[in-house]
C-alpha cells in the first residue's frame, strides 16, 4: 500500500515526463485507431459505396434509422448478445477449474501451463477452419465418433443448421477462450496472499468450502475484470461465425453484418453506421460495468 | 545480387517492352495449374520479355467478388488482368478496359462463341471480357448404382427424386456408415452458388426469377421450385448442403456417399482420378425439367478474363489475354474438363475424347439460362444476397420443421418485394414514398391540398 502512494506521487511529479514517453504511442493509436474510427463515424452519416467514397452525400440519421428498421440487424444484435450471455459465464467457470487445477504445486506443472495455452495461441481464423473439417457432417471426426459410439444415427449438421450452428460457435468459442480465462485468473490468484491458502491447509478445510470462503472472495476483482475483457472482446466475434456457419441472416453477429454491408454489397455509409451501432455498444458496456467494477473494488479494499 | 535486381527492376521500368504483368486466379479445381502451365508458354512463346505474377484468390466467389470490389475502386495498379464470373461483367463495366482497341473482333472469332456467352462480354459496343471457359450446370449420377438398382437416367426432377430416395433406403442397408448415404447433393450455402442452383430449377420448372423487369419469384412455377428444393432437404440431402459449396458438394459424392450431383464440368476430370472412390463410375446427364417434356436448363457459369481500366501494361496484358483465350489453348483445357467456349470446338476429336459428355453440354449450353444480373446491374450482388440469403433460410426452416407451404409461400413474397425495390432502383423509378402519402392524407384532411382527382374530373366535365 505505502509503496504504490508513493509511486503516485513520483507519477504527478514526472506526468511531463510521462506524456513525452507515451506520445509516440499516442501518435500511433491516433493514426492507426483514431483516424479510421473517425472516418467510420463520419461515414455513417452519409450515403457513400465503395465506388463514390468522394462524392458522398450527407444524409443525417437516415442509416441508422434505416437500421433501427432491420429485422436482421436486430436479430444479430439478439445473436452477439446470445453468444457472450452464453459463452463468457461458462469461459469462466471452466477457466476457474483449469486454474485451481494449474495452482496446485505437481510435476510438469510449467509444462502443463504451455500446453494449455494452445488454443488461445492458435489463429481464430485457422482454429475455426479446423474444427469446421472436425464438425463437418460428411468426413468430420465428431460426427464419425458419434455414429461409431451409436449415440445418433444419422449425422448431425453441426455448421450448416441454424441452431446448431449457433452452438458450435459458442462451444469452439468455448473451447478456443477457456485458457485466456485460465491465464488471468491463474494470475491473480498468484497474486492473493499465499498465507491464507496454506492456514486453510493446515486446518484442513474441505476444497469446495476453500473455494467458497477464500478464494472466490479473494479472486473477485479479478474475475470482474477478466469477465469484463472478455465480454467486451466477445461482443465483437466475427471470425467463428464466418466460418462456421452458412452465412445466412439468421446466425448472423453485429460484425458479420457490418462486415456484408461494408464489403459485400459496397454500402459505405451503412454499413459504417452498423460499425459505429457496434462501437456504441461495446462503449455502452464498457461504461455500465467500470463504476460497477470500481465499487466493487473499493469494498473489497 | 540484390543490386543486381534493382539495377534490373530499374530497367524494367523504363523499357516499354518489359513488363510484370499480374493476374488474378482462383485455385479452384485445377484452374491455378492450368494457368501456370499456359503463361509459360506464354512467356516462352514472347521470348522471357515479361513476367507474369499470378495473385491467388479466396476460394469462394463472394470474397473475390469482394476483393473486386476494394481493388476498383481504389483505382488500384496492382492487378491488371482480373479472372470473372460471367454475372459480374456487367457490374464492373466501368472498371473495365475496351478490347476492341487492341484487337477486331474477326481476329477472335466472337461469332464462333454461344449467344448466351456472347451477350455477356459486350457492352453496347464495347467489348470488355474474352471468356475463359464455359461452364453450365450439370448433374453427375453413380452410373454404377443406376445399374445395380435397375434404374435408368431420369429426365425429370421427379423422376430424379424418386430414384435417390428408393437408392437412399437400400443403400443405408448396407453402407458401411449408415446414415451416411444421400441422394442428391447440392449447394445451398448462403452464397452466389445457391442463386445459381435456384435460378436453374425454376428455369426447369418454366418460371424465370425476372420477367420483363418484373420479379416474379412469387409465380406458381418459382413456388413448385422450392418446394421441391425443400423436399429434397427433407429427405434426400444431407442437411448439412446448407453449408455446401463446390468442393464440399464434390467431396461428399467424390467419397461415395451420394447418388446424384448437381455440379459443374469441371468436377468430371477430378472425380474420375484414380485415388477417388467413385473414379469410372460417374455418368454425367443435363439438369432434369419440372415437368415431363420441359425444357431442360442449366445455369450459364463460366468465367472470362477482363483487363482493368487502371492497369499500366494494357497491351501486353491484351496479348496475353487473347493468348488464354484462344482457341488452342481452349482446346488443351479441355483435358481438365473445361469447357470452350467456341462452338466449332465440340466438333474436335481431342475435345470430344476429353469430355465424352460435350453433346450434353452442347445442347446445354444453346439454352443455358443467364443469372439476372443484366436486369438488376450495379444492384445484382445485393438482389443475388436477397435471393441466397432467403432462399437459405426456406430450406434451413423446413429442415428442422418440416415443408410448410404456407410458410415458403410467405418468404417467396417477401423476397420478391425486396427484388422489385431493387429492380425499381437499377432502373430509376422512384416509388412512393410512405411518409408522403401521410403527410398528404393529413394535409386532405385539414383541407389545406385539393384532392387532384377531384380537379382533373370537374376539369374533363367542363
Amino acid at each position: 500500500m505505502k509503496r504504490q502512494s508513493m509511486k503516485s506521487k513520483r507519477q504527478i511529479k514526472s506526468s511531463l515526463s510521462n506524456w513525452l514517453f507515451l506520445a509516440p504511442c499516442l501518435f500511433v493509436l491516433a493514426v492507426c485507431a483514431g483516424w479510421p474510427l473517425l472516418r467510420t463515424v463520419f461515414f455513417s452519416f452519409t450515403d457513400a459505396t465503395l465506388e463514390n467514397l468522394r462524392e458522398s452525400n450527407f444524409i443525417g440519421i437516415d442509416n441508422f434509422i434505416n437500421l433501427a428498421r432491420d429485422q436482421e440487424w436486430w436479430q444479430a444484435v439478439l445473436n452477439t448478445f446470445l453468444i457472450v450471455a452464453v459463452s463468457v459465464p461458462l469461459e469462466t467457470v471452466l477457466g476457474m477449474i483449469v486454474a485451481l487445477i494449474l495452482h496446485r504445486n505437481f510435476r510438469g506443472r510449467g509444462w502443463m501451463r504451455a500446453i494449455v495455452l494452445v488454443p488461445w495461441v492458435i489463429p481464430t481464423i485457422v482454429s475455426a477452419r479446423m474444427w469446421a473439417w472436425m464438425l463437418n457432417d460428411a468426413y468430420g471426426i465428431v460426427n464419425e465418433l458419434l455414429l461409431k459410439a451409436s449415440l445418433i444415427n444419422e449425422p448431425i449438421p453441426w455448421i450448416a443448421s441454424n441452431s446448431f450452428s449457433l452452438i458450435s460457435i459458442i462451444l469452439v468459442d468455448v473451447w478456443k477462450t477457456t485458457p485466456y480465462m485460465a491465464l488471468l485468473l491463474l494470475a491473480g490468484m498468484q497474486s492473493l496472499p499465499q498465507d491464507c491458502f496454506e492456514a486453510a491447509e493446515v486446518d484442513s478445510i474441505p476444497l469446495f468450502q476453500r473455494l467458497m470462503k477464500i478464494i472466490l472472495p479473494l479472486l473477485k476483482p479479478t474475475i470482474i475484470v477478466a469477465m469484463i475483457f472478455r465480454a467486451l472482446d466477445a461482443v465483437r466475434i466475427f471470425d467463428l461465425v464466418y466460418v462456421l456457419s452458412s452465412g445466412n441472416s439468421a446466425n448472423a453477429t453485429m460484425s458479420v453484418y457490418a462486415r456484408k454491408h461494408l464489403v459485400d454489397y459496397a454500402d459505405v455509409g451503412y454499413g459504417s453506421a452498423a460499425a459505429t451501432m457496434l462501437m456504441f455498444f461495446i462503449v455502452f458496456l464498457g461504461v455500465i460495468y467500470a463504476p460497477f467494477n470500481r465499487k466493487k473494488l473499493q469494498n473489497l479494499d | 545480387m540484390k543490386f543486381l535486381f534493382s539495377v534490373l527492376a530499374i530497367f524494367c521500368f523504363f523499357s516499354s517492352d518489359c513488363a510484370t504483368l499480374k493476374i488474378a486466379c482462383r485455385s479452384k479445381g485445377m484452374e491455378l495449374e492450368m494457368l501456370r502451365n499456359a503463361i509459360d508458354v506464354w512467356i516462352e512463346k514472347t521470348g522471357h520479355q515479361h513476367k507474369v505474377e499470378i495473385i491467388i484468390l479466396p476460394h469462394s466467389s463472394n470474397e473475390c467478388f469482394a476483393l473486386y470490389k476494394q481493388w476498383l475502386s481504389a483505382e488500384s495498379f496492382d492487378v491488371d488482368i482480373l479472372l470473372m464470373d460471367v454475372a459480374w461483367i456487367s457490374i464492373f463495366i466501368r472498371y473495365l478496359a475496351d478490347l476492341g482497341e487492341y484487337y477486331k473482333l474477326g481476329e477472335i472469332g466472337v461469332g464462333d462463341y454461344f449467344d448466351a456467352i456472347r451477350q455477356n462480354i459486350y457492352s453496347g459496343e464495347k467489348m470488355v471480357a474474352l471468356p475463359l471457359f464455359a461452364d453450365c450446370g450439370i448433374i453427375y449420377y453413380r452410373a454404377d448404382l443406376l445399374k445395380k438398382y435397375g434404374k435408368t437416367v431420369p429426365s425429370t426432377w421427379q423422376g430424379l427424386y424418386e430414384i435417390a430416395e428408393y437408392i437412399q433406403t437400400e443403400e443405408r442397408k448396407i453402407h458401411e456408415r449408415k446414415g451416411m448415404f444421400f441422394g442428391y447433393v447440392f449447394q445451398a450455402k448462403a452464397f452466389e452458388m445457391l442463386t445459381c442452383n435456384v435460378a436453374e430449377v425454376i428455369n426447369s420448372f418454366g418460371g424465370s426469377i425476372v420477367k420483363n423487369r418484373v420479379a416474379v419469384m412469387d409465380s406458381e412455377e418459382s413456388l413448385k421450385a422450392i418446394l421441391f428444393l425443400a423436399r429434397c432437404l427433407e429427405r434426400i440431402s444431407c442437411r448439412s448442403v446448407l453449408n455446401y459449396t463446390e468442393e464440399d458438394a464434390r467431396g461428399m459424392f467424390q467419397s461415395g456417399n451420394a447418388v446424384f450431383m448437381r455440379s459443374w464440368p469441371y468436377a468430371w476430370s477430378l472425380l474420375n482420378d484414380p485415388s477417388t472412390m467413385v473414379a469410372g463410375k460417374v455418368g454425367v446427364m443435363a439438369v432434369p425439367s419440372g415437368v415431363s417434356g420441359g425444357k431442360s436448363s442449366g445455369v450459364l457459369g463460366g468465367w472470362s478474363i477482363t483487363l482493368s481500366k487502371y492497369s499500366k501494361h494494357k497491351s501486353i496484358a491484351a496479348d496475353l489475354m487473347k493468348f488464354l483465350a484462344g482457341k488452342e489453348q481452349q482446346r488443351q483445357r479441355s483435358k481438365y474438363s473445361y469447357m470452350p467456349t467456341f462452338r466449332s470446338l465440340y466438333q474436335d476429336p481431342y475435345v470430344q475424347s476429353n469430355i465424352p459428355f460435350s453433346d450434353i453440354l452442347y445442347h446445354s449450353l444453346q439454352n443455358a439460362v443467364s443469372r439476372p444480373s443484366a436486369d438488376f446491374a450495379q444492384n445484382y450482388a445485393k438482389a443475388s444476397a436477397e435471393i441466397y440469403n432467403a432462399v437459405n433460410s426456406i430450406l434451413a426452416d423446413c429442415a428442422e420443421t418440416g415443408v410448410q407451404t404456407s410458410s415458403i409461400k410467405r418468404s417467396l413474397t417477401r423476397l420478391n418485394r425486396k427484388l422489385n425495390a431493387f429492380l425499381k432502383k437499377t432502373h430509376g423509378i422512384k416509388e412512393p414514398r410512405d411518409e408522403d402519402g401521410v403527410w398528404l392524407r393529413l394535409k386532405k384532411f385539414l383541407g389545406l391540398e385539393k384532392d387532384e382527382t377531384t380537379v382533373d374530373e370537374i376539369k374533363t366535365t367542363n
